[in-house]
Protein backbone atom coordinates (compact mmCIF):
# COMPACT_ATOMS: atom_id res chain seq x y z
CA UNK A 1 0.00 0.00 0.00
CA UNK A 2 2.43 2.58 0.95
CA UNK A 3 4.62 1.16 -1.63
CA UNK A 4 1.78 2.18 -4.33
CA UNK A 5 1.54 5.09 -2.25
CA UNK A 6 4.81 6.33 -3.30
CA UNK A 7 4.27 5.17 -6.82
CA UNK A 8 1.47 8.14 -7.50
CA UNK A 9 3.14 10.60 -5.53
CA UNK A 10 6.34 10.44 -7.52
CA UNK A 11 4.26 10.18 -10.32
CA UNK A 12 2.58 13.50 -9.73
CA UNK A 13 5.41 15.28 -8.40
CA UNK A 14 7.63 14.49 -11.70
CA UNK A 15 4.72 15.77 -13.72
CA UNK A 16 4.65 18.86 -11.66
CA UNK A 17 8.58 19.12 -11.59
CA UNK A 18 8.43 18.35 -15.65
CA UNK A 19 5.50 21.15 -16.34
CA UNK A 20 7.52 23.21 -13.92
CA UNK A 21 10.59 23.23 -15.70
CA UNK A 22 9.31 23.77 -19.45
CA UNK A 23 6.46 26.29 -18.78
CA UNK A 24 8.15 28.24 -15.63
CA UNK A 25 11.32 28.52 -15.16
CA UNK A 26 13.17 31.01 -16.84
CA UNK A 27 15.47 31.19 -19.18
CA UNK A 28 19.35 31.51 -18.20
CA UNK A 29 20.97 34.93 -19.22
CA UNK A 30 24.26 33.19 -21.10
CA UNK A 31 22.65 29.29 -21.64
CA UNK A 32 19.38 30.45 -23.01
CA UNK A 33 16.95 27.15 -22.59
CA UNK A 34 19.60 25.01 -22.45
CA UNK A 35 20.23 25.36 -18.68
CA UNK A 36 16.31 24.13 -17.75
CA UNK A 37 18.32 20.84 -17.97
CA UNK A 38 19.60 21.95 -14.48
CA UNK A 39 16.13 20.41 -13.31
CA UNK A 40 16.55 17.21 -14.33
CA UNK A 41 20.51 17.03 -14.41
CA UNK A 42 20.98 17.81 -10.49
CA UNK A 43 18.49 15.88 -8.82
CA UNK A 44 19.34 12.96 -11.04
CA UNK A 45 22.92 13.44 -8.96
CA UNK A 46 21.82 14.41 -6.10
CA UNK A 47 19.55 11.19 -5.75
CA UNK A 48 22.70 8.82 -7.25
CA UNK A 49 24.65 10.32 -4.45
CA UNK A 50 21.95 9.40 -1.97
CA UNK A 51 21.82 5.99 -3.07
CA UNK A 52 25.45 5.49 -3.22
CA UNK A 53 25.36 6.58 1.00
CA UNK A 54 22.44 3.98 1.71
CA UNK A 55 24.78 1.88 -0.08
CA UNK A 56 27.84 2.47 1.88
CA UNK A 57 25.44 2.22 5.07
CA UNK A 58 23.52 -1.00 4.10
CA UNK A 59 26.82 -2.23 3.66
CA UNK A 60 28.78 -1.45 6.80
CA UNK A 61 25.14 -3.04 8.42
CA UNK A 62 25.31 -5.90 6.77
CA UNK A 63 29.13 -6.72 7.49
CA UNK A 64 28.70 -6.14 10.65
CA UNK A 65 25.07 -8.31 11.62
CA UNK A 66 25.17 -10.69 8.21
CA UNK A 67 21.42 -9.75 7.92
CA UNK A 68 20.12 -10.29 4.32
CA UNK A 69 17.34 -7.29 5.06
CA UNK A 70 20.47 -4.68 5.24
CA UNK A 71 22.34 -7.00 1.78
CA UNK A 72 18.85 -6.67 -0.01
CA UNK A 73 18.65 -2.64 0.78
CA UNK A 74 22.71 -2.05 -0.67
CA UNK A 75 21.72 -4.01 -3.46
CA UNK A 76 18.31 -2.41 -4.43
CA UNK A 77 20.18 1.05 -4.04
CA UNK A 78 22.93 0.03 -5.92
CA UNK A 79 21.11 -0.87 -9.21
CA UNK A 80 18.80 2.34 -8.76
CA UNK A 81 22.14 4.21 -8.20
CA UNK A 82 23.28 2.83 -11.12
CA UNK A 83 20.26 3.80 -13.29
CA UNK A 84 20.02 7.56 -12.17
CA UNK A 85 24.14 7.79 -12.62
CA UNK A 86 24.14 6.68 -16.32
CA UNK A 87 21.04 9.29 -16.73
CA UNK A 88 23.71 12.00 -15.06
CA UNK A 89 26.05 10.90 -17.51
CA UNK A 90 23.22 11.14 -20.32
CA UNK A 91 21.93 14.38 -19.06
CA UNK A 92 24.95 15.87 -18.94
CA UNK A 93 26.26 15.32 -21.95
CA UNK A 94 23.01 16.42 -23.75
CA UNK A 95 23.75 19.72 -21.72
CA UNK A 96 27.29 19.55 -22.85
CA UNK A 97 26.58 19.88 -26.40
CA UNK A 98 25.01 23.29 -26.88
CA UNK A 99 27.41 24.70 -24.15
CA UNK A 100 30.46 22.82 -24.48
CA UNK A 101 30.42 22.13 -27.94
CA UNK A 102 31.48 18.53 -27.28
CA UNK A 103 29.54 15.51 -26.19
CA UNK A 104 32.29 14.34 -23.11
CA UNK A 105 35.24 15.70 -22.17
CA UNK A 106 37.85 14.01 -19.83
CA UNK A 107 37.45 16.65 -17.11
CA UNK A 108 37.44 15.98 -13.69
CA UNK A 109 33.94 15.73 -12.85
CA UNK A 110 33.26 13.79 -15.73
CA UNK A 111 35.68 11.49 -15.31
CA UNK A 112 34.90 11.14 -11.69
CA UNK A 113 31.43 10.79 -12.12
CA UNK A 114 32.06 7.79 -14.91
CA UNK A 115 34.71 5.68 -12.62
CA UNK A 116 31.80 6.24 -9.70
CA UNK A 117 29.58 4.37 -12.80
CA UNK A 118 31.79 1.86 -12.94
CA UNK A 119 32.45 0.97 -8.70
CA UNK A 120 28.74 0.28 -8.81
CA UNK A 121 28.49 -1.59 -11.74
CA UNK A 122 31.46 -3.25 -10.28
CA UNK A 123 29.09 -3.95 -6.87
CA UNK A 124 26.57 -5.31 -8.93
CA UNK A 125 28.52 -7.89 -10.69
CA UNK A 126 30.78 -8.86 -7.56
CA UNK A 127 27.44 -9.71 -5.73
CA UNK A 128 25.62 -11.51 -8.63
CA UNK A 129 28.46 -13.61 -10.18
CA UNK A 130 30.89 -14.06 -6.64
CA UNK A 131 31.09 -18.03 -5.88
CA UNK A 132 30.33 -19.99 -2.60
CA UNK A 133 27.67 -17.43 -1.63
CA UNK A 134 30.01 -15.13 -1.10
CA UNK A 135 28.95 -12.57 -3.34
CA UNK A 136 26.75 -10.68 -0.49
CA UNK A 137 30.34 -9.98 1.34
CA UNK A 138 32.83 -9.06 -1.11
CA UNK A 139 29.56 -6.37 -2.53
CA UNK A 140 29.86 -4.79 0.54
CA UNK A 141 33.08 -4.22 1.03
CA UNK A 142 33.07 -3.33 -2.14
CA UNK A 143 30.32 -0.79 -1.34
CA UNK A 144 31.89 0.74 1.28
CA UNK A 145 35.42 1.46 -0.47
CA UNK A 146 33.56 2.99 -3.71
CA UNK A 147 31.76 5.65 -1.60
CA UNK A 148 35.35 7.32 -1.28
CA UNK A 149 34.47 8.87 -5.14
CA UNK A 150 31.18 10.21 -3.72
CA UNK A 151 32.37 13.80 -2.35
CA UNK A 152 35.62 13.60 -4.91
CA UNK A 153 32.99 13.88 -7.71
CA UNK A 154 31.29 16.20 -5.28
CA UNK A 155 34.20 18.32 -4.85
CA UNK A 156 36.01 17.89 -7.87
CA UNK A 157 34.60 21.25 -9.50
CA UNK A 158 36.12 22.76 -6.31
CA UNK A 159 39.40 21.48 -6.02
CA UNK A 160 40.36 21.20 -9.82
CA UNK A 161 39.92 23.52 -12.84
CA UNK A 162 37.51 22.56 -14.46
CA UNK A 163 34.97 23.10 -17.47
CA UNK A 164 31.70 21.89 -15.32
CA UNK A 165 30.51 24.36 -13.11
CA UNK A 166 30.58 24.74 -9.49
CA UNK A 167 27.97 22.49 -7.51
CA UNK A 168 24.18 24.25 -7.08
CA UNK A 169 23.69 22.36 -3.94
CA UNK A 170 24.84 21.48 -0.50
CA UNK A 171 27.84 23.00 1.48
CA UNK A 172 30.24 23.69 -1.70
CA UNK A 173 26.96 25.25 -3.49
CA UNK A 174 27.32 29.13 -5.55
CA UNK A 175 24.72 30.83 -4.05
CA UNK A 176 21.54 30.95 -6.16
CA UNK A 177 18.44 33.28 -6.80
CA UNK A 178 15.66 31.99 -5.45
CA UNK A 179 13.29 31.10 -8.65
CA UNK A 180 15.68 28.35 -9.25
CA UNK A 181 16.13 26.78 -5.90
CA UNK A 182 11.80 26.55 -5.55
CA UNK A 183 11.72 24.09 -8.33
CA UNK A 184 14.97 23.05 -8.28
CA UNK A 185 13.74 21.65 -4.57
CA UNK A 186 10.13 20.49 -5.83
CA UNK A 187 12.28 18.17 -8.87
CA UNK A 188 15.00 17.13 -5.82
CA UNK A 189 11.44 15.55 -3.68
CA UNK A 190 9.93 14.12 -6.75
CA UNK A 191 13.16 12.16 -7.77
CA UNK A 192 13.96 11.32 -4.22
CA UNK A 193 10.42 9.90 -3.39
CA UNK A 194 11.27 7.97 -7.13
CA UNK A 195 14.41 6.37 -5.54
CA UNK A 196 12.83 5.18 -2.52
CA UNK A 197 9.58 3.81 -4.78
CA UNK A 198 11.96 1.62 -6.71
CA UNK A 199 14.26 0.61 -4.18
CA UNK A 200 10.69 -0.47 -2.27
CA UNK A 201 10.37 -2.61 -5.90
CA UNK A 202 13.47 -3.66 -6.06
CA UNK A 203 13.66 -5.21 -2.21
CA UNK A 204 10.57 -6.49 -2.98
CA UNK A 205 12.09 -8.69 -5.70
CA UNK A 206 14.64 -9.80 -4.15
CA UNK A 207 12.48 -10.98 -1.36
CA UNK A 208 10.24 -12.83 -3.54
CA UNK A 209 12.95 -14.24 -5.98
CA UNK A 210 14.82 -15.49 -2.57
CA UNK A 211 11.19 -17.27 -1.63
CA UNK A 212 10.45 -19.10 -4.76
CA UNK A 213 14.00 -20.47 -4.79
CA UNK A 214 13.33 -21.74 -1.49
CA UNK A 215 9.95 -23.11 -2.03
CA UNK A 216 10.10 -26.59 -2.40
CA UNK A 217 9.26 -28.02 -6.12
CA UNK A 218 5.82 -29.01 -6.89
CA UNK A 219 4.06 -27.77 -3.60
CA UNK B 1 8.20 28.58 -26.27
CA UNK B 2 11.81 26.62 -26.25
CA UNK B 3 15.11 28.35 -28.03
CA UNK B 4 17.27 27.01 -30.60
CA UNK B 5 18.32 25.10 -27.60
CA UNK B 6 14.87 23.21 -26.66
CA UNK B 7 15.12 20.33 -28.18
CA UNK B 8 18.09 19.43 -26.17
CA UNK B 9 15.67 19.54 -22.97
CA UNK B 10 13.41 18.13 -24.59
CA UNK B 11 15.59 15.22 -25.11
CA UNK B 12 16.95 15.04 -22.13
CA UNK B 13 13.61 14.70 -20.36
CA UNK B 14 12.31 12.32 -22.48
CA UNK B 15 15.27 9.56 -22.10
CA UNK B 16 14.60 10.85 -18.77
CA UNK B 17 11.11 9.35 -18.48
CA UNK B 18 11.67 6.78 -20.98
CA UNK B 19 14.65 5.16 -19.15
CA UNK B 20 13.03 5.33 -15.60
CA UNK B 21 9.92 4.05 -17.30
CA UNK B 22 10.77 0.89 -18.94
CA UNK B 23 13.46 0.47 -14.96
CA UNK B 24 9.62 0.67 -13.31
CA UNK B 25 7.93 -1.83 -15.96
CA UNK B 26 10.84 -4.24 -15.67
CA UNK B 27 10.77 -4.07 -12.24
CA UNK B 28 7.05 -4.49 -12.04
CA UNK B 29 7.19 -7.39 -14.96
CA UNK B 30 9.96 -9.46 -12.71
CA UNK B 31 7.75 -8.57 -9.40
CA UNK B 32 4.24 -10.20 -11.26
CA UNK B 33 6.85 -13.47 -12.73
CA UNK B 34 7.30 -13.88 -9.50
CA UNK B 35 3.69 -13.67 -8.12
CA UNK B 36 2.85 -16.21 -10.43
CA UNK B 37 5.72 -18.74 -9.79
CA UNK B 38 4.88 -18.34 -6.33
CA UNK B 39 1.10 -19.32 -6.80
CA UNK B 40 1.89 -21.77 -9.08
CA UNK B 41 4.57 -23.20 -6.27
CA UNK B 42 6.88 -24.10 -9.02
CA UNK B 43 10.52 -22.55 -9.24
CA UNK B 44 10.88 -23.58 -12.79
CA UNK B 45 12.52 -20.54 -14.08
CA UNK B 46 14.31 -19.00 -10.99
CA UNK B 47 17.69 -19.20 -12.71
CA UNK B 48 16.03 -16.78 -15.52
CA UNK B 49 15.60 -14.69 -12.80
CA UNK B 50 18.71 -14.13 -11.78
CA UNK B 51 18.07 -13.65 -8.47
CA UNK B 52 17.32 -17.31 -6.88
CA UNK B 53 18.57 -17.18 -3.04
CA UNK B 54 17.35 -19.47 -0.50
CA UNK B 55 15.07 -18.03 2.02
CA UNK B 56 16.38 -17.73 5.47
CA UNK B 57 20.75 -17.83 4.19
CA UNK B 58 21.48 -16.16 6.84
CA UNK B 59 24.91 -15.56 5.04
CA UNK B 60 24.04 -14.45 1.48
CA UNK B 61 22.78 -15.98 -1.45
CA UNK B 62 22.81 -19.51 -2.00
CA UNK B 63 23.73 -19.74 -6.22
CA UNK B 64 23.27 -16.52 -7.18
CA UNK B 65 21.06 -17.99 -9.92
CA UNK B 66 18.75 -20.11 -8.35
CA UNK B 67 20.23 -23.06 -9.97
CA UNK B 68 20.58 -25.11 -6.48
CA UNK B 69 17.11 -23.98 -5.76
CA UNK B 70 15.99 -25.69 -8.92
CA UNK B 71 14.39 -29.20 -9.11
CA UNK B 72 12.82 -31.45 -11.78
CA UNK B 73 9.47 -30.78 -12.21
Amino acid sequence: MTTRLLGYASLLLLGLSALGTLLLARPDRVQGDAARIVYVHVPLAWVAFLAFFVVFVASVAYLRTRRPGWDRLGHAAAEVGVVFTSLVLVTGSIWGYPIWGTWWSWDPKLTTTLILWFMYLAYLMVRAYAEGGRGPVYAAVVGIISFVDVPIVYLSSVWWRTLHPAPVLGPAAAQQSTDIVGLLLLALVAFTVLFVYLVRLRMEVDMLAERVAAAPAGA
Amino acid sequence: MLDHNGGFVLAALLITGAVLGGYLLYLRSRLAGLRRQLERGRPASVGAEGEGRAAGGDHGPRGEHGQRAQQPV
